[in-house]
C-alpha cells in the first residue's frame, strides 16, 4: 500500500497543474481585465451595441454623454452631439474610434476588484481631455465642409479639440447609403491621411537645417519657376530673391523642390520616418492611419514635388500635430491621450527633434504669421503656423493650417484641414483661429 | 388588502432597488463563507495526524512487533514494503500478506530468491495463514498475530473520529447560509419573472443536505466534508441553472436527486470488498456495451454525438461509462501481482478512448485517457507504460487532428480567442469578458449576462460563476475539487485495499480532468473542448456520474467512522473455523 500511496502522487501532480494555471488565469485576469470587460460583445458592458452605464465629460465637467435610467444620451445641445460624434462613437457602432469603445471600462467604472459591479447603478465616469467649445467652434467653422481638426496641449498631450466632418446627429441618425463615399464614419483626425501640401516643407525645412551648414546665409531666388530633373517646378508667383525665413513664409515652392534635390530622397525620407509621419502613431490604446512619403528617383521632378508636399506624400493629422508640437516643445513630443487624468505625474515624451532645429523653425513659422498670414488674423494669439494648399487632382485643393500658440495657460498645438476649400492659409486659417479662440477663452 | 395593494402599486424601479440592496450586502458575505466552508473542510480532511488502522503484527525473534497497516501488505527489503524486513535473504518485494472482509489471513511468495516458507513448508501459490503461525521469509522467521475482534474494537474506541475537530454540522450550517443568501440573490434578481422553482429549488437542496447528514449520522459516521463540497459545488450550480434556466430547475433537483441515491448505492456497495472486486467484468462489459449503443443509436448534438434519447429523455451514456471505467481500472493487490500486465485494461481503455473519438467527443476521450494514464501509473509503477501511451496517443491525436480539419480549426484559435473573437474565440472572449464583469465579488446572483450565450451554462460555466459570484467564489470552487482529489490521494495512503485507492484516485482524475478543460479551455489557457465543470454544470448526465465517482473518494477513507462506505469494526469473529485447511 505505501507503493499505491507514492504512485497516488501522481494525482497531487494534475492538482499543482491545476494550481499553477489558476494563479496564472488570475493573473491575467487583474493584469488583462479592464480590457475584456470593455470588450463590446460582453453583454454586461454593451446592451445592443450601446454601453450599459457611465458618463463622458468634457474638460470642463460639461456632459458629452450619460446613460441615466438604462437610456444613452448624447449631450442636450445639437451641435455639440454632431461636433463629438466620432470622439464619443455612434448608436450603431460603426465608428470603431468613439471612446463609447476605446474607453469602455472607464465609462462602465470597471476595477479589478468590483468588476463592473456598481452599487449606484451609475458606472464610472470618463472625464475626456477635450473642451466641448472648442468642438462646437470647430465644427460651427468647417460650416458643413469636410475636414478634420485637432488640438492638443503640447505639453502634456492631452487632446483639446478633435472635430471630424461629415458628422451627424446620434440621437436622430439618418439613413446612410450601403455605398456612401463621404467617409461619414471616419474619425478624420485619427484615420484620414491627406496629400500635406505645404506643411510638408517644414519637414523638409528641418532637414535642411541641419544638413545644410550656410542655409541661412544663402541667398533664394524665384522666378516663378524652375527647371528641376527635366520637370518644372512652379509657384504661384515669382517670389524674388530671398531667404529661407521668407521662402517658408511665402511658401516657394521652387526654393524647397531645390532644397529637397540637394538633400536627396533618403535624407527627407529619414526626417519624415523619424517625425512619425509615415508610421501609425497611437492615442491611448488607438492607432492612428500611417503616413507616407515616396522617394523620387535622385534628382527628379518628383523628388522637388515631394520635398514640397505633392507627389504622393500623405500624412495623418493626428501625427502632424505630435510633429507640430515638437517644434513648440524644443523636439519634445508628448504622448498623446483623449483622458483628462488629474492625478498624473509625469508625462512621457519622445524626442524627435534636436531642440535648437526646433526653435529655429519656430522662429520662422511666427515670422511667417507676422509676413503672411497676418496676426491681425488671430487676435490675442501668440501664433506660430505655416499653411498648405494641397493640390488633390481636379477638385479644389485642400487647405491646411499647422502650428502653434505661445501662451503658459494654453500650451496648444494644431492641426487643420478642410477638404477642397481652397487657400490653406484663408480657409484652413480662419477655422483655426476660432478654434484657439474657443480653446484660449 | 391594504398591504396587498401596495406591494402592487410599488415602483418597478423600487423592486430593482430592493435587488440591489440585497446584493449589496450579500456579495461580500457570499465569498466569505465560501472560503469558511473550504478552510473548515481542507483543516478536517488534510490536518491531523494520520491514525493507521492496524490489523496483525509480525514478530521477530528479538520481539520487535512490526505492525500490518492495511489489509495488502507487502513484505520486503525495500524502504517502500509495507512491512520492512532488513535482511539479505529477504527479497526488495518478498511476499504478500492480505487480509479478505471476513477477516481471513493469506501469505503469497511473490517470487522472492529465497523463498518463502510457512509452518516450516515451502509456499507455492497463496496459503491462508493464521493465528501463530510462523512464517520464514529468507531466513528472517516471524510469528503471525493477526488482531482480534477485541483488538479491532478497543482500536476502534482509541482512533480519533472525525468531526472531532472541525464539526460537520457547523459547516453545513454555513453551507445553508451560503445557499440560503444564493436563493434569495436569485430570488430578488428575478423579480416579477419569477419562476417559483427558484426559491423552492434552493429550499430543497439545503433538505437534501440536511437529510443525507441524518443518515451519515444514523450510521455512526461523522465524516462529512465530501459530501459538504460535493453539496457546495451543487449549489453553486444551482445558481448556474437558475440563471440560465429557471424551467430547468426541476429536471436538475430529480438528477441531482438520482446523482446522490447513486452515491449510497455505490458507497455501500463498495463495503464489501469481494463484491466490488466481482463487479469488475460486467462493468467493463456495460461500459463498452453503453459506448456502442450510444455509437450505433446516437444523434448529434451540439457536434458531438453522445447523446442518446430513450422515452423523450435525452441522456449521455459516456457520463456512466466513467463509473464503468474506474470499476474496471481498480484492482486489489492480489490482482496485480497474479496479472502482471495491463493488457486486458489496455483494450478496454483504448476501446472506450476510440468509441469517444468516433463519435467525436474529444474532450471526454481526454478525460478517460487521463483516467488511464493514472491506473496504469498505480497499477504498473512504470513511468515507460505512461510515456509509451503518452507517445501513442500524441501520434493518435496527430493523426485525428490532421484527417479532421474541424478539430484543428478548434486548436488554430487557442491562445489567440481575442483575435478571432467572433469566429474560434467567440465563447472564450465571452467568457473571460463576463469573468471580468464579476470581479471579486460578482454581479450577483441572477444578475449576470453570460447565460443568453449558446451553452453558457455547461461549457462555460466558470464564467457564469465568476460573473455572478465573482473571482474568489469561482476559485473556491475549483479549490473545492482540488481538495477532494488531495483528500483521495491521503486517504489512500489508509485505504484498506490498493482497489479503493486506485478507485479515487481514478475517480478524481476524472472529476479534475473535466473541470481543468472546462475552465481553462473556457478561459483559453487551454483548447476549448466542451466538458462540464463537474457538479456546477448544468446537465443531468453529468450530475449524476459526478456523484457516482464521488463515492469512489468516500469508500477510501479510513478514517474511524469516517464514512458509510466503509463497515465498522467487526462485532465477532466469522468463519474462523471453516477456513481451518490448508490451501485457500
Amino acid at each position: 500500500m505505501k507503493r499505491i500511496h507514492r504512485r497516488a502522487l501522481a494525482v497531487s501532480l494534475i492538482v499543482a497543474l491545476i494550481l499553477g494555471l489558476t494563479a496564472l488565469y488570475v493573473t491575467r485576469q487583474m493584469l488583462d481585465g479592464s480590457r475584456w470587460a470593455g470588450f463590446p460583445s460582453n453583454g454586461d458592458a454593451f446592451v445592443s451595441g450601446r454601453i450599459r452605464t457611465g458618463t463622458v465629460r468634457d474638460r470642463d465637467g460639461e456632459i458629452l454623454y450619460a446613460v441615466r435610467d438604462g437610456e444613452g444620451r448624447w449631450a442636450e445641445d445639437m451641435t455639440t452631439r454632431v461636433a463629438s460624434l466620432h470622439l464619443i462613437g455612434d448608436r450603431a457602432g460603426f465608428i470603431g474610434s468613439g471612446v463609447m469603445f476605446n474607453y469602455a471600462e472607464t465609462i462602465l467604472g470597471y476595477d479589478p476588484v468590483n468588476g463592473l459591479y456598481s452599487q449606484d447603478s451609475q458606472g464610472g465616469v470618463l472625464n475626456l481631455s477635450v473642451d466641448a467649445d472648442a468642438q462646437r467652434a470647430a465644427w460651427e467653422a468647417l460650416d458643413g465642409r469636410r475636414g478634420a481638426v485637432i488640438v492638443t496641449d503640447y505639453i502634456t498631450g492631452e487632446i483639446i479639440c478633435m472635430v471630424s466632418s461629415p458628422s451627424f446627429d446620434p440621437e436622430d441618425p439618418p439613413e446612410i447609403a450601403a455605398d456612401d463615399t463621404s467617409g461619414v464614419y471616419l474619425n478624420r483626425p485619427l484615420s484620414a491621411a491627406y496629400t500635406p501640401g505645404s506643411i510638408f516643407k517644414l519637414v523638409t525645412l528641418a532637414a535642411a537645417i541641419e544638413n545644410i551648414d550656410d542655409l541661412f546665409e544663402r541667398d533664394f531666388h524665384c522666378s516663378g519657376s524652375a527647371a528641376i530633373g527635366g520637370g518644372k517646378v512652379t509657384c504661384g508667383r515669382a517670389h524674388g530673391d530671398m531667404k529661407i525665413e521668407d521662402a517658408l513664409a511665402e511658401s516657394c515652392n521652387c526654393t524647397f523642390a531645390a532644397l529637397a534635390v540637394e538633400l536627396g530622397g533618403e535624407k527627407l525620407r529619414e526626417y519624415a520616418d523619424r517625425f512619425g509621419l509615415t508610421s501609425r502613431q497611437t492615442v491611448d490604446g488607438m492607432r492612428t492611419a500611417a503616413g507616407r512619403f515616396d522617394v523620387g528617383a535622385a534628382g527628379s521632378l518628383d523628388l522637388g514635388w515631394s520635398g514640397a508636399g505633392q507627389y504622393h506624400d500623405l500624412v495623418n493629422p493626428a501625427a502632424m500635430v505630435r510633429f507640430v508640437a515638437a517644434i513648440a516643445g524644443r523636439g519634445d513630443t508628448p504622448r498623446l491621450t483623449l483622458k483628462r487624468d488629474y492625478t498624473r505625474l509625469s508625462v512621457t515624451r519622445d524626442h524627435i527633434l534636436a531642440a535648437t532645429t526646433a526653435e529655429k523653425i519656430g522662429e520662422i513659422m511666427e515670422y511667417a504669421v507676422a509676413r503672411t498670414y497676418g496676426a491681425d488674423n488671430f487676435p490675442g494669439l501668440k501664433l506660430h503656423a505655416k499653411s498648405g494648399t494641397a493640390e488633390v487632382g481636379t477638385e479644389k485643393p485642400n487647405a491646411w493650417f499647422v502650428g502653434y500658440i505661445e501662451d503658459p495657460q494654453h500650451p496648444y498645438a494644431f492641426a487643420v484641414c478642410v477638404e477642397n476649400a481652397g487657400s490653406g492659409a484663408s480657409q484652413a486659417g480662419r477655422v483655426a483661429n476660432a478654434v484657439l479662440q474657443a480653446c484660449t477663452k | 388588502m391594504e398591504t396587498l395593494g401596495s406591494v402592487e402599486n410599488m415602483d418597478p424601479s423600487a423592486l430593482f432597488r430592493a435587488s440591489g440592496v440585497i446584493t449589496t450586502v450579500t456579495r461580500y458575505v457570499l465569498p466569505v463563507l465560501a472560503v469558511l466552508i473550504l478552510l473548515r473542510c481542507a483543516v478536517s480532511m488534510l490536518t491531523g495526524k494520520t491514525q493507521r488502522e492496524v490489523w496483525g503484527w509480525l514478530t521477530l525473534p528479538g520481539g520487535a512487533k512490526l505492525e500490518l497497516t492495511n489489509w495488502e501488505n507487502i513484505v520486503g527489503r525495500a524502504s517502500s514494503a509495507d512491512v520492512c524486513l532488513n535482511y539479505q535473504t529477504v527479497s526488495r518485494t518478498h511476499a504478500a500478506l492480505t487480509r479478505d472482509p471476513q477477516g481471513r489471513w493469506f501469505v503469497r511468495d511473490l517470487r522472492s530468491k529465497n523463498g518463502t516458507r510457512l509452518r516450516g513448508r515451502p509456499l507455492e501459490g497463496i496459503a491462508a495463514i493464521h493465528a501463530g503461525d510462523i512464517v520464514t521469509f529468507g531466513k528472517a522467521s516471524c510469528v503471525f498475530v493477526p488482531s482480534t475482534v477485541k483488538d479491532e474494537k478497543a482500536q476502534a474506541q482509541s482512533r480519533v473520529r472525525p468531526g472531532a475537530r472541525i464539526r460537520p454540522g457547523a459547516t453545513l450550517v454555513l453551507l445553508t447560509e451560503f445557499i440560503l443568501l444564493l436563493g434569495i440573490q436569485h430570488t430578488a434578481a428575478a423579480g416579477e419573472a419569477l419562476n417559483a422553482a427558484v426559491p423552492a429549488s434552493f429550499l430543497a437542496l439545503i433538505a437534501l443536505i440536511w437529510v443525507c447528514y441524518a443518515i451519515t449520522r444514523s450510521l455512526h459516521r461523522t465524516g462529512f466534508e465530501v459530501e459538504t463540497l460535493a453539496f457546495f459545488l451543487t449549489s453553486i450550480g444551482l445558481g448556474v441553472c437558475a440563471s440560465s434556466d429557471p424551467e430547468g430547475l426541476w429536471k436538475q433537483l430529480i438528477c441531482l436527486l438520482a446523482g446522490v441515491v447513486l452515491y449510497f448505492v455505490i458507497g455501500s456497495y463498495l463495503r464489501d470488498l469481494d463484491r466490488a472486486k466481482r463487479l469488475r467484468t460486467p462493468m467493463a462489459v456495460i461500459g463498452i456495451l453503453l459506448l456502442l449503443v450510444n455509437l450505433v443509436t446516437a444523434k448529434s448534438i451540439f457536434g458531438a454525438k453522445n447523446w442518446v434519447q430513450i422515452g423523450g429523455i435525452s441522456f449521455q451514456p459516456s457520463e456512466l461509462v466513467k463509473i464503468c471505467f474506474v470499476f474496471t481500472g481498480a484492482a486489489t493487490l492480489d490482482r496485480l501481482f497474479a496479472k502482471r500486465n495491463l493488457v486486458a485494461f489496455i483494450a478496454f481503455a483504448a476501446a472506450c478512448v476510440l468509441c469517444l473519438a468516433a463519435m467525436s467527443d474529444f474532450g471526454t476521450a481526454a478525460v478517460f485517457f487521463a483516467a488511464y494514464i493514472v491506473i496504469a501509473f498505480m497499477r504498473s509503477g512504470s513511468f515507460a507504460t505512461v510515456f509509451l501511451s503518452l507517445a501513442g496517443t500524441g501520434l493518435g491525436v496527430f493523426m485525428v487532428i490532421t484527417a479532421r480539419p474541424y478539430v484543428l480549426s478548434r486548436f488554430a484559435a487557442w491562445g489567440r480567442a481575442w483575435e478571432d473573437a467572433q469566429g474560434g474565440g467567440f465563447q472564450q472572449t465571452r467568457t473571460m469578458a463576463a469573468a471580468a464583469s464579476g470581479g471579486l465579488f460578482g454581479l450577483g446572483g441572477g444578475k449576470g449576462r453570460l447565460h443568453r450565450v449558446f451553452a453558457a451554462d455547461t461549457d462555460m460555466a466558470f464564467g457564469m460563476v465568476a460573473e455572478e459570484l465573482g473571482l474568489i467564489v469561482a476559485v473556491t470552487a475549483i479549490l473545492a475539487l482540488a481538495l477532494l482529489a488531495l483528500f483521495a490521494v491521503r486517504s489512500s495512503g489508509q485505504a484498506r485495499s490498493s482497489f479503493y485507492a486506485i478507485a479515487a484516485c481514478a475517480g478524481m482524475t476524472i472529476l479534475l480532468t473535466q473541470l481543468t478543460l472546462n475552465v481553462f479551455g473556457s478561459v483559453d489557457i487551454l483548447p476549448f473542448t466542451g466538458v462540464t465543470f463537474p457538479f456546477v454544470s448544468k446537465g443531468g448526465s453529468s450530475m449524476i456520474s459526478a456523484w457516482g465517482l464521488l463515492a469512489f473518494v468516500k469508500a477510501a477513507d479510513a478514517r474511524q467512522n469516517a464514512s458509510f462506505a466503509i463497515p465498522l469494526a467487526r462485532k465477532k469473529e466469522k468463519k474462523r473455523k471453516e477456513t481451518g485447511g490448508e490451501e485457500a
